[in-house]
């Protein structure tokens, strides 16, 4: 379409994808500044934690090779690089030379350097390399792997231009076929190198290849053609692994059982804990010959001096098994799903309410639940059918007693039947630190301190009736039929506390008073119940007493009640015949009298002191507690009497909240203010009703002298005693109309007894009583709850020793969390109860390994007591470093064992592995039992042996200088992997 | 007097809710300061308090929104058991005394035994001194000097606010640095959260706790 008469440009410049390919990386490399990246010294050992402990990061970005998107990472170590100053650089151009010749670059001597051979924790480069710091391409095209050798060539050609164009000295790694297989292949361009990185991956191992001779002959063909070539000195690190993982050979009995029995005694308290499955997957022991010279060992098909016993370096892993299945987490996990059941009661009950349970719990359901709608069909398809064991059911008599006397009756053993019982006894550690008693009584002291603080947790006190009533019915849900189990008990229980209100019985097993706000709100019911059944009971007292003396009061009041009309007498008080009335009936006959107090405060009051009561207190004064200091009414000029007040009603912690709601509604109005302040004036009013009677003839200012004595001002005198200045309410107390002017105006005197209660018991207790049985089994849960926690956080902490080294501070910090966990109005129990699982899982995993290490030594036919206490000590230290194993296993990755297969904690090890095989030979050989096996047989084959090879040689021509050569092999029972790393002089060849 | 905003108690909008409890003798002035920091006014003679009576102030800290639920309560002796019930939960305390005043200034070691006995342990607590009139005015009638108070402020490990309701000199500050210290306790107790079992999913709860998504008194007990 162009003009032919144009001569025909071919634009050479523009560049080809490769090109861009490689311009991107260069960009990249220079861009995250690596061409001048240098180490910054050599490496830490690996038991520092270099390597395998010490920070790894990396940091990403993406390419394109045309279409094809790729990954590039940099992994490396914090800190263990470090970028080229330009005075180091000007300073070692000068030196460029020499420094050719002296040293590696930094990569090639990580290749050689047996420091860091096999660090626990590392990618994969890392552990076959022993490289620091690295590039890595990955493909990021979803399942599109690099893997034909001609892409694999393209990428390693354009990576190598890269590297040489910015002279960065980075390995530089390629990830072929898909990311699990760990294949990868890489270049390395420094001081005039290159090296090479390869890999090679077996389903089958080649045969003689998985020994060190056999590895070492195919190392020395690749470098120099000749197996032959004995002079090649080759440094050799070599790692067989030992597992463990079947751990049937252990006796099932030493493992505790919790399982929960139908037929065995019903263990109130006492809180299942510990694993029940093996916590432990696996357990790995490692062992190493580092740094060995090749002609040092001789491993052959034929022979092997490769065997545990000889390896100076032992290290052990542990892995665990995923969330285990453990006893006290399932005990409380599964009631926390209660808390999400909404049924009610009488939903959970309605299938079961037929005839076969006994009349009086029929009873007390048709008492509760006043319209019964029977919904038996729609219960029995919302619950779940139970296929939980139905032997044990509460409508068995015996048991139901059994659940009732727990709570109802305290027992005086209680706290000694729990601390005894429960406890998981390991013979020898518990005799190793019986032998250091202090350490033992320090371990009490801390779990004492523990307690200490559990007890200041917003739950119930110990062994209190609240504390019984959570773990029965907790007990109820899990052993006796689920939710209906529960329901079950919680009527029957609440049945007996309304028998306990109705008969006046005081509940036992719960301290007195006032509800404690610091308690949970169970807690508090069941006190406000107490308080209601006790002022009843006093009030009954009170009455039957009257009954008594009624005779005299009786006639006196007769003639009394003659005399002037009620109404118009302030003084006029003495009711007693209508003392019996006075509570049913409402103070509105009384409110709706003209009050006059204050007009006939001028009037002389009558004191017919011939009108004595029994009591001896004057007729026309009521209610007096005592004399007021030596204060004199102002106007009368009689002396001040403190009234008897009642005391303003207990409350609960959702009383207290429902007022406080109350007033925060009427307040967020500003003109309800005066609402607000009226709707608590009962308090205030009672009191001024009771001054009133106490001090016949008083006015609000002595009141106010009484009640609130800062608002008022005593009169000024002089010297003569003269009033100079008239006392005088304070200015607050006198704004016409405010409230307490009000309220003063309309009490009439009347003290404590006919006034209308504060307190109301009969309406309190009823309505507690009615709350509860109404209840959802949600509501139940989370009035249970807090107890049940306690007492689960209890039996962690009685272990607490027994679990890891941080077990101490995570539970001061797990018992903190659920202090404030509890106050809030809906705990996250789930979260406590993984919190509490975390430390279960904890010291089940500890309790497991003891179990395995601490296997007695078979008794040797002892000879002098001498030899045998020399034995017994030996025993107690090799328990006390066998226990520092636990620890650590449970802290770290890996744990090294010093003093190898010789130590003490290596003999322990040995000997598990031992038992293990003996277990496995049990049934071909028989009288191996006894027989310590031989070193060769004390170990299974080990499930991957892993050996470092790895020597400086010229290549590729005699004349080259030496590079660094590696090659790392690890045999796993399906796999066969070489990763070798071979340097090439790419300036003398 | 000029009156609050209608919604300002209702108002659901806020990152944080403290309830702080304003406590002390009898006519100390809790009410006057309560009204000068809330609504910014001031009358000689407010009718006192029966039981208790509250109100709420939002503000700003540290980009939070933070709502004041302030109670005022009723300094009587025979309104300690009703009073000292509203105790829990709160998370600071302002305790009053009135420098023309002994016996306040006795009772101080009271109160802060009855903050003690019945508030949660993470309460925290600032000592006020009230001026109950022009501040130069008052230095005649002072019982009880600068000294003393700031000596007790120590001995009891409380910070020190002089004030007057009536002057507006130092009623925000004090309030100001009462959210500030509640915050900081907040935030320590928060930070650390151990873990036993390694690679367990760590406790991610921590930070949502106190704030509430909820109405007031929603996160405490009481």
């Amino acid at each position: 379409s162009q003009d032919p008469s144009l001569p025909e440009f071919k634009d050479f410049t523009t560049a080809t994808e490769w090109e861009k390919f490689i311009a991107s990386l260069e960009q990249l490399i220079e861009e995250w500044r690596l061409p001048n990246i240098v180490s910054t010294g050599p490496l830490a050992n690996v038991s520092t934690g270099a390597l395998g402990g010490g920070e790894w990061k990396s940091r990403s970005e993406t390419v394109s090779f045309a279409s094809f998107r790729m990954m590039v990472t940099r992994h490396y170590l914090e800190g263990s690089t470090k970028e080229r100053s330009e005075e180091d650089q000007a300073k070692e151009a000068l030196e460029e030379t020499e420094e050719y010749q002296e040293s590696l670059p930094f990569a090639m001597d990580d290749l050689l350097s047996f420091t860091n051979d096999f660090p626990a924790k590392a990618h994969f480069l890392v552990r076959w390399y022993g490289i620091r710091d690295f590039l890595l391409i990955t493909p990021d095209m979803g399942d599109d792997t690099i893997s034909t050798v001609d892409r694999q060539k393209m990428l390693l050609g354009s990576v190598c231009t890269a590297l040489r164009n910015t002279n960065c000295q980075l390995p530089f790694f390629i990830q072929m076929h898909h990311p699990q297989e760990k294949i990868a292949c890489g270049v390395m361009c420094a001081q005039g190198f290159h090296c090479y990185f390869n890999m090679v991956k077996l389903v089958h191992t080649p045969k003689g290849y998985d020994t060190l001779n056999g590895l070492l002959t195919l190392f020395k063909n690749k470098l120099c053609n000749s197996s032959f070539y004995t002079h090649l000195p080759v440094d050799v690190s070599i790692r067989f692994t030992y597992m463990l993982d079947d751990w049937s050979f252990f006796d099932l009995n030493s493992i505790p059982s919790h399982s929960l029995d139908v037929d065995q005694v019903i263990k109130f308290g006492d809180l299942p804990m510990g694993a029940g499955v093996e916590p432990i997957s696996e357990f790995r022991l490692m062992v190493s010959w580092p740094h060995l010279a090749e002609d040092v060992v001789n491993d052959s098909i034929a022979h092997s001096d490769l065997v545990p016993a000889n390896a100076p370096e032992w290290c052990v892993t542990i892995k665990y098994v995923s969330g285990p299945y453990c006893y006290l987490e399932n005990y409380l996990g599964e009631f926390e799903t209660v808390l999400s059941k909404n049924e009610s009661l009488d939903l959970v009950l309605g299938s079961m309410l037929s005839d076969d349970i006994d009349p009086e719990l029929a009873n007390v359901m048709d008492r509760l639940a006043e319209p019964k709608v029977r919904v038996p069909d729609l219960a029995a398809s919302i619950m779940p059918s139970d296929t939980r064991e139905k032997r044990r059911r509460l409508t068995d008599d015996e048991i139901l007693i059994k659940f009732m006397n727990y709570i109802f009756i305290p027992s005086i053993d209680q706290e000694t039947v729990l601390s005894s019982s429960g406890h998981i006894d390991f013979g020898d550690i518990s005799t190793a630190l019986g032998s250091q008693s202090a350490e033992k009584l320090e371990e009490a002291d801390e779990v004492e301190k523990f307690k200490e603080k559990l007890r200041a947790l917003k739950t119930s006190s110990k062994n209190s009736i609240v504390w019984r009533l959570s773990l029965a019915l907790i007990e109820a849900y899990h052993t006796c039929g689920g939710i209906e189990g529960l329901a079950l008990l919680w009527v029957k229980v609440v049945g007996e506390l309304r028998h306990h209100f109705e008969r006046g019985y005081i509940i036992s097993s719960i301290e007195p008073g006032a509800p404690n706000l610091g308690m949970c709100l169970l807690h508090q019911k069941i006190q406000m119940l107490n308080c209601c059944i006790e002022t009843r009971n006093a009030r009954e007292l009170r009455e039957s007493r009257k009954q008594k003396k009624k005779v005299p009061i009786d006639r006196m009041a007769n003639c009394h009640f003659k005399m002037p009309p009620q109404s118009e007498n302030p003084t006029e008080g003495e009711n007693s015949s209508s003392d019996e009335d006075f509570f049913e009936c409402s103070d509105s006959t009384s409110t709706s009298e003209p009050v006059g107090d204050d007009k006939s405060e001028g009037t002389p009051i009558q004191s017919p002191d011939d009108f004595k009561t029994l009591d001896d207190a004057p007729l026309s004064a009521e209610g007096r507690s005592k004399p007021f200091g030596a204060l004199k009414l102002l106007s009368t000029d009689e002396q001040m009497w403190v009234p008897v007040c009642q005391q303003p009603s207990p409350m609960t912690e959702d009383m207290l909240q429902e007022q406080a709601d109350a007033i925060l509604k009427l307040a967020s109005d500003p003109e309800c203010s005066k609402m607000t302040a009226r709707l608590q004036s009962a308090s205030l009013f009672s009191d001024m009703e009771s001054f009133k009677a106490a001090n016949p003839g008083c006015q609000l200012a002595d009141f106010v002298r009484w009640f609130s004595p800062r608002d008022w001002t005593e009169p000024i005198r002089d010297e003569k005693g003269e009033i100079v200045k008239a006392g005088e309410l304070s200015q607050r107390m006198t704004i016409p109309g405010n409230m307490w002017q009000d309220l003063w105006e309309q009490a009439r005197p009347a003290p404590t007894t006919r006034q209308k209660r504060l307190f109301d018991d009969t309406k309190e207790g009823e309505k507690i009583l009615h709350e509860l049985i109404t209840m959802s089994l949600s509501d139940i849960a989370n009035l249970l709850f807090p107890c049940i926690i306690q007492c689960g956080l209890e039996k962690i902490c009685e272990s607490v020793h027994k679990g890891p080294r941080d077990m101490i501070p995570f539970m001061e910090h797990l018992i903190e969390k659920t202090k404030q966990e509890l106050r809030m109005r809906r705990p996250n129990y789930k979260d406590l109860i993984r919190r509490m699982y975390e430390a279960e899982i904890g010291i089940a995993r500890a309790e497991s390994l003891r179990q395995k290490l601490f296997r007695k030594e078979e008794p040797e036919e002892t000879e002098s007591s001498l030899k045998r206490y020399l034995a017994m000590k030996a025993q107690e230290s090799s328990t006390v470093s066998v226990e520092e194993l636990v620890l650590d296993l449970l802290d770290k990755p890996e744990v090294e064992i010093r003093g190898g297969a010789k130590s003490a904690v290596g003999r322990a090890i040995t000997k598990l592995f031992e038992n293990a095989q003996k277990a496995k030979l049990e049934d071909t050989t028989l009288s191996t039992k006894s027989r310590r096996l031989p070193a060769s047989q004390q170990f299974p084959t080990p499930i991957g042996k892993e050996f470092i090879l790895r020597t400086k040689y010229p290549r590729p021509s005699n004349n080259s200088r030496t590079g660094a050569h590696r090659i790392y092999a690890v045999i796993t029972g399906n796999e066969f992997r070489l990763a070798g790393a071979f340097t090439e002089d790419m300036l003398f060849y | 007097m000029t009156s609050m905003p209608k919604d300002a108690s209702t108002d659901q909008n806020f990152d944080y809710m403290f309830k702080i409890l304003i406590i002390g003798n009898s006519s100390v002035g809790k009410t006057s300061f309560l009204f000068r920091y809330a609504d910014d006014s001031f009358t000689s003679a407010f009718v006192s308090t029966v039981g208790i009576d509250f109100k709420v102030k939002t503000v700003f800290r540290h980009d939070k929104r933070v709502k004041l639920q302030i109670w005022d309560t009723a300094g009587q002796e025979r309104y300690r058991t009703i009073t000292t019930a509203y105790y829990r939960g709160a998370m600071g305390f302002i305790l009053m005394y009135d420098v023309t005043n002994e016996d306040s200034f006795k009772c101080v070691q009271d109160w802060v035994t009855q903050i003690k006995t019945y508030s949660w342990d993470n309460a925290q607590v600032v000592l006020v001194v009230s001026f109950p009139g022009n501040k130069c005015d008052m230095e005649d009638e002072r019982v009880v000097s600068t000294d003393r108070g700031r000596q007790l402020a120590e001995q009891l490990g409380l910070e020190f606010f002089e004030t007057s309701a009536k002057e507006n000199i130092n009623v925000k500050q004090c309030f100001e640095r009462l959210v500030d210290i509640i915050c900081d306790k907040m935030s320590e107790t928060l930070d650390a959260d151990p873990s036993l079992v390694s690679g367990a999913n760590k406790g991610t709860r921590l930070t949502d706790n106190n704030a509430p998504k909820g109405g007031p008194g929603q996160n405490c007990q009481c």
